[in-house]
């Protein structure tokens, strides 16, 4: 019999007993008893019963011996022995599924022992799940994430995660081995790119090593391959990789990977492989939205100790699609706050916004024509009536616009620019920006316009 | 049953023995005290079923005998009256007490439903001396938790180890350990005893050294004082794995006037008691500032000189750390020396507190986590 079954009967019992003593009674002393065995010897039973205290024992024991023996015996229908134990009740499940103390919550595994186990299973110490940022467009690959880094090798394995550039794949592949990694540094656990494991092959076949080749790769608890793509078209890769698959999943290790397109998409893969990818989960990351590069802002922002104001965060994060290039252009404005020793204010962000930056803001390699032309289509306007002289609302903030994708997209110098825009001063092209760039930081339809606009000239 | 006795010895009897009756009992029992009268031994009784207290005095006895009371009434009735003696007779489950201006009838009742109490404190007793052991119990007490729900720590760990007593108390925020020298030559175990019976015997005023004794078939231990014996159950369960969680390397070791600090923390208690009681302590190399702030009644800081231990490396960069101001205040109520040490190590582990006069005593203080 279970004690949960114990439990039942004894709740039974006790119920039969309530009706035989007075109230007062029963809670004073019955009430504080469990039972916590039956022994069946031949065709009598001998039930041991728990009492809170001492004194319980004593009364229960001297004064309701007959009448509990009696219940029990037609409860079972056997003749019943009694023996009293002095023993708190078992069931106190709130007492033991408590989370700990603060004092007693404190880390147990030293902090060097995890770098060194982070090394050695070459993960970034960066990518935790601390410092990822959870909004719509990732929320998906997160929370699969976070299951996985709960149950390893249970839930999906493998997980396969795809999407652009800077959109966090890696960072979710090593915060979840970062994480198996905190809760036992002796986890086997290697991360690296399809590159290092097509490099290890050819090393192998080429030093005649390729048994120790297969040991780092197949005896582990975790595997993490970033950028999976690069290993199609390449015959031997793929089929060490298939069969490292297999043995690390059929060991119950968990294989994590990241890609820039689906499998289904990935050219030249072999079928095999594609096969067994779709058989895990497969989620996509997609770039970040407003919110979430707000959220990437401060935590990019913390790391180098900057501290910035709400509207601050806004107007980078509205001017910035990238999380790498957030990173990058706090970067630039660590800096410029450190080396150059300016203050930090909206109007140096804003001056390091407009400014195109050598490499980081230039994305866009169009005609200055073609700009021209998909802003009025977007805003279904005549080129005529855009580049005109209105100064109507509905004309001129596409007309800011296009000024500042002109400028800070395509990398024209002001005079250029308004030279363009129906030949406007320069001033008037300085103001447009630096409106565009504000509105970018508050303004949902500027930011959608923008996304939008992005887009047909990127195609 | 007829005696004679003296009021004073009465009264202190009764009123410690009605520490342990429960009035909203609902056995009529549980809030009686058992008088006996046997041989020249007037002896008084009472339990709430996990702990119970049984005490002697002596008086004249003309008659013996047996009879329960309500303890609530009868400790009322005897503190109540003019010193000198009284004389106290039953009659038929009626309790006569008379003194020169003063006659009472409290209704008794049978003795036959009392629980059975410990008669004796066993014989393979342990020794403690009382002095120590009630100061040394009265430091660690207040560490104790007063929440039921974690029912290991609202006792006192007693392990017996080696010759040595190490009593342990934790609310999970707070830890207090203080280790005692003994002459025990006991088996090595450890119990954990409820907090209730413990504050009794910190209160009993005897001078005679305490004997102890545990039952472990029976979860139970029993305390002799005199003639007094108390008997309480065990707290089951394990407590936490203590000796871990203190930090074993610090940054900084800081000694502190005990007053001045006393003084900052009752200051620093106006604001933060807005505040979820928080104050920030602030050290450096040369002082600590204790800050408050609250947003309904302001704010104030407070700073004290500091001495930095000797042959200790000074503090590379200033430390905040944060903590609730009454586990400070509670803390330097058991410090004895007039200078506190204090050892950091970082704004979120445990800070150490050691009392440089009694070297056995520690006590620890997890930081409340800043938010950011």
């Amino acid at each position: 019999m279970e004690s949960k079954d114990y439990d039942k009967l004894w709740k039974d019992t006790l119920e039969i007993l309530r009706i035989s003593v007075s109230d007062a009674t029963f809670k004073t002393y019955l009430y504080h008893t469990h039972l916590i065995d039956i022994k069946e010897i031949g065709d009598r039973v001998i039930a041991q019963i728990g009492c809170e205290s001492f004194f319980i024992k004593q009364q229960v024991e001297q004064r309701y011996f007959g009448l509990i023996q009696d219940t029990l015996n037609k409860e079972l229908e056997k003749q019943a022995d009694l023996t009293f134990v002095v023993k708190s009740s078992h069931q106190s499940p709130s007492t033991n599924h408590q989370s700990p103390s603060p004092l007693f919550d404190q880390p147990k595994i030293n902090q060097e022992e995890i770098n060194d186990a982070l090394k050695k299973a070459n993960l970034r110490f960066m990518f935790t799940f601390d410092k990822f940022a959870v909004s719509g467009s990732n929320q998906m690959a997160h929370a699969a994430a976070e299951a996985i880094a709960q149950n390893p090798g249970t839930t999906y394995n493998p997980l396969f995660i795809y999407g652009g550039v800077g959109v966090g794949k890696s960072h979710l592949m090593h915060a979840v081995g970062h994480s198996m990694i905190l809760k036992n540094t002796n986890s086997k656990i290697l991360a690296c790119t399809a590159e290092d494991f097509t490099n290890d092959i050819v090393d192998g076949i080429r030093n005649k090593t390729t048994a120790e080749v297969r040991k780092k790769y197949r005896k582990l608890d975790a595997l993490l391959i970033d950028d999976i793509q690069f290993i199609a078209g390449k015959d031997t890769a793929q089929e060490e990789f298939f069969h490292t698959f297999n043995a690390v999943t059929s060991a119950g290790g968990q294989v994590i990977l990241t890609s820039d397109k689906p499998p289904t998409e990935i050219f030249k893969l072999e079928d095999r492989l594609k096969t067994r990818f779709q058989a895990g989960l497969i989620v996509d990351v997609a770039p970040p939205d407003f919110e979430l590069r707000s959220a990437i802002v401060l935590i990019k922002a913390e790391e180098r100790g900057i501290t910035l104001g709400n509207e601050q965060v806004a107007l980078i994060a509205g001017n910035i699609t990238s999380a790498r290039v957030i990173q990058g252009f706090l970067v630039r404005l660590f800096t410029e706050v450190n080396f150059k020793h300016v203050d930090l204010t909206t109007d140096l962000i804003q001056s390091l916004l407009g400014k195109p930056d050598e490499a980081s803001n230039i994305k866009i390699k169009v005609n200055p024509e073609d700009v021209i032309t998909s802003v009025a289509k977007y805003y279904s306007l005549g080129k005529k009536q855009l580049l005109g002289e209105s100064r109507q609302r509905p004309i001129a903030r596409p007309r800011q616009i296009l000024m500042y994708i002109l400028k800070t997209q395509v990398g024209l110098p002001h005079q250029e620019v308004g030279r363009l825009i129906g030949g406007r001063d320069h001033t008037t092209v300085m103001h447009a920006v630096k409106k565009v760039t504000q509105l970018l930081s508050t303004d949902v339809d500027t930011q959608e316009d923008m996304k939008g606009i992005r887009k047909t000239l990127t195609g | 049953m007829k005696l004679t006795v003296l009021q004073e010895n009465l009264k202190t009897a009764i009123n410690l023995t009605s520490h342990f009756i429960t009035n909203k009992a609902q056995l009529p029992i549980l809030s009686s005290i058992l008088i006996q009268a046997n041989k020249s031994k007037l002896t008084l009784s009472a339990t709430n079923l996990e702990n119970s207290i049984t005490t002697s005095i002596a008086v004249k006895i003309e008659k013996e005998g047996e009879i329960t009371v309500n303890g609530k009434v009868f400790n009322e009735v005897i503190s109540n009256l003019s010193s000198g003696t009284i004389d106290i007779e039953v009659v038929k489950e009626q309790i006569k007490i008379t003194s020169p201006n003063f006659k009472s009838n409290i209704l008794g009742s049978n003795t036959s439903d009392f629980p059975k109490l410990p008669k004796s404190v066993g014989r393979n007793s342990i020794v403690l001396e009382k002095e120590e052991f009630v100061k040394s119990l009265s430091k660690v007490l207040f560490s104790v938790s007063l929440d039921e729900t974690r029912p290991v720590y609202t006792g006192v760990w007693f392990i017996f180890n080696d010759k040595n007593l190490t009593l342990v108390a934790t609310d999970g925020s707070r830890l207090t350990e203080i280790i005692l020298k003994t002459k025990i030559t006991s088996d090595d175990f450890s119990l954990i005893i409820p907090k209730s019976i413990l504050n009794e015997i910190v209160r009993i005023e005897e001078d005679d050294n305490i004997e102890m004794s545990y039952d472990k078939e029976n979860n139970q231990v029993v305390f002799k004082i005199g003639d007094i014996l108390l008997s309480s159950r065990i707290i089951e369960g394990s407590f936490p794995d203590y000796k871990k969680i203190i930090p074993k390397s610090s940054v900084s070791i800081i000694n502190i006037d005990k007053l001045e600090l006393e003084k900052a923390v009752k200051l620093s208690s106006v604001f933060a008691r807005d505040a979820g009681n928080i104050v920030k302590l602030i050290i450096n190399n040369e002082k600590l500032v204790i800050k408050a702030e609250s947003s309904t009644s302001g704010s104030q800081e407070t700073e004290i000189e500091i001495r930095v231990g000797e042959g200790e490396k000074s503090i590379e960069q200033e430390i905040e750390i944060m903590f609730n101001f009454k586990f400070l205040e509670e803390m330097l109520k058991v410090i004895e020396n007039d200078e506190i040490c204090i050892k950091i190590t970082g704004a979120n582990t445990a800070a150490i507190f050691l009392d440089s006069k009694s070297p056995n005593f520690l006590h620890l203080i997890m930081p409340i986590k800043s938010q950011n």
